[in-house]
């Protein structure tokens, strides 16, 4: 019998017993669903909490010299190792200003516009970031971010892009608007923001003589082995500053969220398996259900099965009769689940967002989960549903094929 | 003219909880092509058996069977099938019709067990339809809704669709009223003018005596017209192992006692109850009951 003949007749009989087989689908729909919701779900959280990380943290090292370390050696570094796509310092800088509404704490970072990219510290709303020139000339430019603009602006939605800040008496040009959550903090009067510029502005206006950098974060290709490329960036960095070789471990401080990274997959990695249990388990009862109603649909048609048989059919036809059957209960189920499931876990990840759940979970403040989708869960999902019903309705089919048809046609 | 059936020596003997049941007794049975052959017998005399044998739905304990030249007791379970697929019209008491399933539906089933095209298969089917007389409008009616004189029209066109060497008729008018029942012997009669062979299988003798010859079974033994009131000897349902043995000697089949070792209709475990259903003739025990005390078998 051809495939199409097959599911005809699957159809037809599940639709004969339709509360039966609605129910039995409801098993699986509720089985993959909870998987697809899981998967999804879990697949989110753990986007939002990298992304909460920074961008590109994964291939992020930190460099912290003990000693005064240059630009130049930035420079020198960047040549020695090509393993980076990026290497930049950056400096920090401290102004206060003065308004109405109290003092305001300004923490200025000193960084280059692809440092500030790279890192994922800056995403622009408005404006732009700094160009070369400007990095290059160490102009007197400066990217907000919303709180900042609050800060000195009062409202966090003025339009202030081409307007002036005065920092320690001197003027400097807003450029762009940053819009990713700021850090804020407020305590004893005083606001706390935090403002960009360009590493050169940086250190010529607020490091008070000393052009000494901060950090440097370099961003490794994609690939590299971070740990062992810690280990040479620790190397070279010494070499660079001339840090004698017995220094090298008080004098170079180097470290990556790698293992933050890394120990956070794992946790995840132990919450999608005992996730991926309980769905499962809804599953094995729903791959139970199918069973159930495949063995009474098989005692139901013994006579048809004898009348099949009489008329030609051999036992690998009833086989695949009952096995096309549960196949097409449990492909029904699945394509409804996958839906139902990406719905509960969006569903799920408003909730959250809303109980303020996200941030209890070490997510930034304000940040979301888009549950993710792809389409290899998808086909999971199908395929598992396939392969559920071809092995719950395995034992049925083939209870069906080995009955005797003298016996199944003298059946009443 | 090499005959349509050719029945040599078959016995039947299924292998009970209570011991052997010696259902057909040295049966020797031929039909020629286009003939009308009657079998007869009261309930319980084996009739029911020696069909299912005659249907390739089961197979002798020993004995040869050429249907159509072809020795079907040597044939695995999937040769069997696709002999009933191509050779063989089945036609039941009870129609047994698929119910979800319309007229032509019905009719086309046997086709999709064989490589016949879909389109080439409802061709077939309305054929067959047509030669049954049922009128075109009920082709797209589902069979419930049909009397049973119509069912029982559309069963025998099912059993010709496959242009079967032979058609098997198993009380077909039991179910029906005389006047149904007489025309349905007469579209049986308009296939055996056709060219058809058929084998009739009734208890009563007044649709016997429509076939062109009758053959009697009484006790597991058949007996050919002119021999109904012959002289051989009853016997009683139950054999001992040492006649099984004797009967199973001219088959080298290696475990006397076993009837069925080695061959898959006869294998005992395919002769287990239905699961879990409560039929009395599915559970071995009964059966023999029934054997012995000539019960309802057939």
């Amino acid at each position: 019998m051809s495939l199409r003949d097959l599911i005809r007749e699957a159809l037809r009989s599940l639709e004969a017993n339709r509360g039966r087989s609605l129910l039995t689908i409801l098993g699986i729909v509720i089985g993959i669903a909870a998987v697809i919701a899981m998967t999804s779900l879990i697949g989110g959280v753990r986007n939002m909490l990298v992304e909460g990380l920074g961008l590109n943290a994964a291939r992020a090292v930190y460099i912290s010299p003990m000693y005064q370390m240059t630009q130049d050696d930035v420079d020198d570094l960047r040549r020695l190792m090509p393993e980076y796509e990026l290497i930049e310092g950056s400096a920090y800088g401290y102004a206060q200003v003065s308004s109405d509404s109290g003092t305001v704490d300004v923490g200025i970072t000193g960084a280059n516009a692809s440092y500030l990219s790279m890192t994922g510290q800056v995403r622009l709303a408005e404006g732009r970031l700094f160009t070369t020139q400007e990095e290059t000339s160490g102009a007197r430019v400066v990217i907000l971010d919303r709180a900042g603009v609050q800060a000195l602006f009062g409202s966090a939605d003025a339009s202030v892009v081409g307007k002036t800040v005065r920092l320690d008496n001197k003027d400097y040009t807003v450029v762009g608007i940053d819009e990713s959550m700021p850090m804020t903090g407020s305590g004893s009067g005083s606001t706390y923001i935090t403002v960009y510029m360009p590493l050169a502005t940086v250190l010529t206006d607020f490091s008070g003589g000393y052009e000494y950098l901060s950090q440097v974060v370099g961003i490794a290709y994609e690939g590299v082995d971070i740990d062992a490329l810690m280990e040479t960036t620790k190397t070279q960095v010494a070499a660079v500053m001339g840090i004698p070789d017995d220094q090298i471990d008080e004098g170079v401080y180097v470290y990556s969220m790698k293992s933050q990274i890394d120990s956070m997959n794992g946790f995840m990695n132990s919450f999608s398996l005992i996730m991926g249990a309980v769905a499962g388990i809804s599953l094995l009862v729903g791959g139970i259900g199918i069973m159930n109603m495949m063995l009474t649909n098989v005692t139901e048609r013994i006579r048809e099965i004898g009348v099949r048989r009489a008329l030609g059919a051999t036992r690998r036809d009833i086989t695949s009769q009952f096995l096309v059957e549960s196949s097409v209960v449990c492909v029904t189920g699945g394509i409804i689940g996958t839906v139902l499931g990406y719905l509960i876990s969006w569903g799920l990840s408003i909730g959250a967002s809303s109980l303020g759940l996200v941030s209890a979970m070490g997510g930034m403040e304000g940040a979301s989960i888009s549950p993710m989708i792809s389409p290899e869960a998808i086909a999971a999902a199908v395929g598992l549903s396939i392969a559920i019903g071809l092995v719950f309705g395995f034992y049925p089919a083939r209870r069906a094929a080995r009955l005797d048809p003298v016996e199944c046609l003298r059946y009443q | 003219m090499r005959p349509v059936i050719d029945m040599r020596g078959i016995h039947r003997i299924f292998e009970t909880e209570a011991g052997f049941a010696h259902v057909l007794h040295d049966i020797d049975f031929t039909v020629d092509p286009g003939e009308f052959v009657a079998i007869t017998g009261p309930s319980g005399s084996g009739k029911s058996t020696l069909m299912n044998i005659l249907g390739c739905l089961d197979t002798p304990t020993s004995g040869t069977y050429l249907l159509t030249g072809l020795d079907v007791a040597e044939l695995t379970d999937d040769e069997l099938a696709e002999v009933r697929a191509t050779q063989i019209g089945f036609v039941f008491q009870s129609f047994n019709l698929l119910p979800r399933m319309t007229v032509l539906e019905n009719v086309m089933l046997p086709l999709a067990y064989t490589d016949c095209p879909r389109a080439e298969r409802e061709r077939r089917a309305v054929r067959a339809l047509y030669s049954v007389a049922l009128a075109v409008d009920h082709y797209d009616h589902r069979v419930n809704e049909l009397s049973g004189g119509q069912m029982q029209r559309v069963a025998i066109a099912r059993a010709l669709v496959n242009d079967p060497a032979i058609i098997l008729a198993d009380e077909p008018t039991g179910n029906l009223d005389s006047h149904t029942g007489a025309m349905v012997l007469e579209t049986l009669h308009a296939l055996r003018r056709a060219g058809k062979t058929i084998v009739l299988i009734t208890h009563d003798p007044g649709v016997a005596a429509q076939a062109d010859r009758t053959v009697t079974i009484r006790d597991g033994r058949l007996y050919h017209e002119d021999e109904r009131h012959g002289t051989k000897t009853r016997r009683r349902g139950v054999t001992s192992p040492a006649e099984i043995t004797q009967v199973l000697g001219r088959r080298p089949i290696a475990d006397a006692p076993d009837p069925g070792a080695g061959r898959p209709e006869a294998d005992p475990s395919a002769r287990r109850p239905l699961f879990a259903v409560p039929s009395p003739m599915g559970h071995p025990h009964r059966k023999t009951a029934a054997v012995l005390g000539g019960g309802a078998l057939s």
